[in-house]
């Protein structure tokens, strides 16, 4: 494992690690429809299943980019592909 | 001082290797029976009472039993709309699972849904069922036509957004009973003997308890919401 | 010894990156509080009561993010897995730093759970009667919100205790 592999990969694992901030934005954004569902169900009980599906639809859509982050860090663990032009 | 800290899966059952890889019975294995045996001999004693249950309640214990029931029509007829009652036959067995696999962590066992084989299972069940009974209700065509609403070019967002559900399923269960298994490990292993006495059960009664329960229900009124919402 | 030093160096920094996800659980705990007072001020015979019940349920729920953080943090430092791990050092020495950064997208769910526990506790001060219901379209919210929190931990996780190279 010469300097060079070392290097490449130990900054993939901070790379990774970095990636995983993506976080944030899923995190507040779901957590805001969370907040008016629970508003909305507040305002009209007897919506409720529909609130709690648009809710979850919109927060699949949110997830999107936290799945973007998370794909790009398990590429970088897993099939990492700078290593191999080293 | 961190060398008897193990949380990870061990293998007491090996049955064979194969280029230097053991396969086996793996710790979530042997869970799993527990649990399922635990279920099913709890059936059969249901069904072994079952004859003497009268309409009019008498006994405690067919009162639990029809509480149970009951209550878990309400929640699938509450989430499913009531003509999806038929799915609390499925979902209320699997409901049972998780919650009772969440909560062998009280009795030491280590959770079988500490694995991510166990919940991605799981959540693969709800991902098939959501595209059966979505083709089912809609035809072949009509329920992959909506990947390509509102407008064509979001077809690769639809996608991801569809696959994302099973992997976002898989993980927040096996992320949160996985956390909760290594920390109370951590607090076993590293605190004095003084401090096991009292406190380790408030910790049990957060991360077991609470999260496990919070757990089950979420994954549980989840799958059912993508299942209905893919037959509307 | 110089081996060791660089890894147990780099962890001591990935623990303090790791607790940085505080300021989520923080910023939405104090929004859920704000809101419950509100809630008390409004309707303090009926829906005082239960507005305070929610915000701290929902506060409960919020603070996993920070437990989470919490616990990548005293793993690094008290049991740290890559000081025992074969490997490269400047690998594993990475690796703490990398899951003391991922650890920071706690902040996300803690904010966001904590405006649906703000929420949920303005709702039920107003309508006490439908507790349940805002409770349980609240705790499914917040479940949905968490899970990046999630994916970070498994990355966090993978990092510290998997040879993954």
């Amino acid at each position: 494992m010469e300097d060079g592999r070392a290097l490449v990969l130990a900054c993939s694992a901070i790379g990774a690690g970095l990636a995983m901030i993506a976080g944030i934005g899923p995190g507040i954004g779901q957590g805001y429809a969370a907040g008016k569902g629970a508003e909305a169900v507040g305002r009209q009980p007897e919506a409720q299943s529909d609130v709690v599906r648009t809710m979850l639809l919109g927060a699949a859509v949110a997830e999107t980019t936290g799945i973007y982050g998370l794909i790009v860090a398990i590429i970088l663990l897993f099939a990492n592909p700078l290593v191999g032009q080293v | 001082m961190d060398s008897n800290l193990d949380f990870g899966i061990k293998m007491p059952i090996k049955l064979f290797e194969v280029d230097g890889q053991w396969f086996g019975f793996t710790t979530t294995h042997v869970n799993t029976v527990i649990v399922i045996l635990a279920l099913t001999l709890f059936g059969l004693f249901v069904r072994a009472k079952l004859k003497n249950f009268k309409t009019i309640p008498d006994t405690k214990f067919q009162v639990f039993v029809e509480l149970l029931v009951d209550g878990f029509e309400a929640f699938t007829m509450s989430t499913m709309g009531e003509k999806n009652k038929k799915f609390s036959m499925f979902y209320g067995p699997i409901f049972l699972f998780i919650l009772l696999s969440n909560l062998t962590g009280l009795v030491g066992l280590r959770p079988p849904t500490a694995d991510i084989a166990t919940t991605f299972a799981l959540s693969l069940t709800t991902f098939f069922m959501v595209q059966m009974y979505g083709v089912r209700s809609k035809g072949f065509g009509g329920y992959y036509k909506e990947l390509f609403e509102p407008v064509p070019v979001l077809f690769p967002l639809n996608v991801i957004g569809e696959l994302s559900n099973p992997v976002s399923l898989s993980f927040r269960l096996f992320g949160n009973i996985l956390g909760g298994t290594i920390i109370m490990a951590l607090y076993y292993t590293m605190m004095p003997w003084f401090a096991l006495i009292g406190i380790p059960s408030v910790l049990h009664l957060y991360f077991d308890i609470f999260a496990g329960v919070l757990q089950t229900f979420i994954f549980v009124m989840l799958s059912m919401t993508f299942v209905s919402s893919a037959m509307e | 010894m110089e081996q060791h030093a660089w890894i147990l160096a780099l962890s001591a920094i990935g623990a303090g990156l790791a607790m940085i996800a505080g300021i989520g659980p923080g910023i939405g705990q104090g929004f859920a509080a704000g809101k419950a007072a509100e809630a008390m001020g409004k309707n303090p015979k009926y829906g005082g009561r239960p507005a305070t019940v929610v915000m701290l349920l929902g506060a409960a729920v919020a603070e996993t993010s920070g437990i989470f953080s919490l616990v990548v943090a005293i793993i690094m430092l008290f049991a740290n897995p890559l000081v025992s791990r074969g490997g490269v050092t400047a690998i594993l020495a990475a690796s703490a730093l990398g899951a003391g950064f991922a650890m920071i997208a706690g902040i996300g769910p803690g904010i966001g759970q904590g405006y649906a526990a703000g929420k949920a506790a303005e709702a039920v001060g107003k309508r006490p009667k439908l507790q349940s219901a805002i409770v349980r379209t609240m705790l499914l919210g917040q479940a949905v919100a968490q899970t990046t929190g999630i994916y970070a931990l498994i990355v966090a996780l993978l990092l510290l205790f998997v040879n993954l190279f």
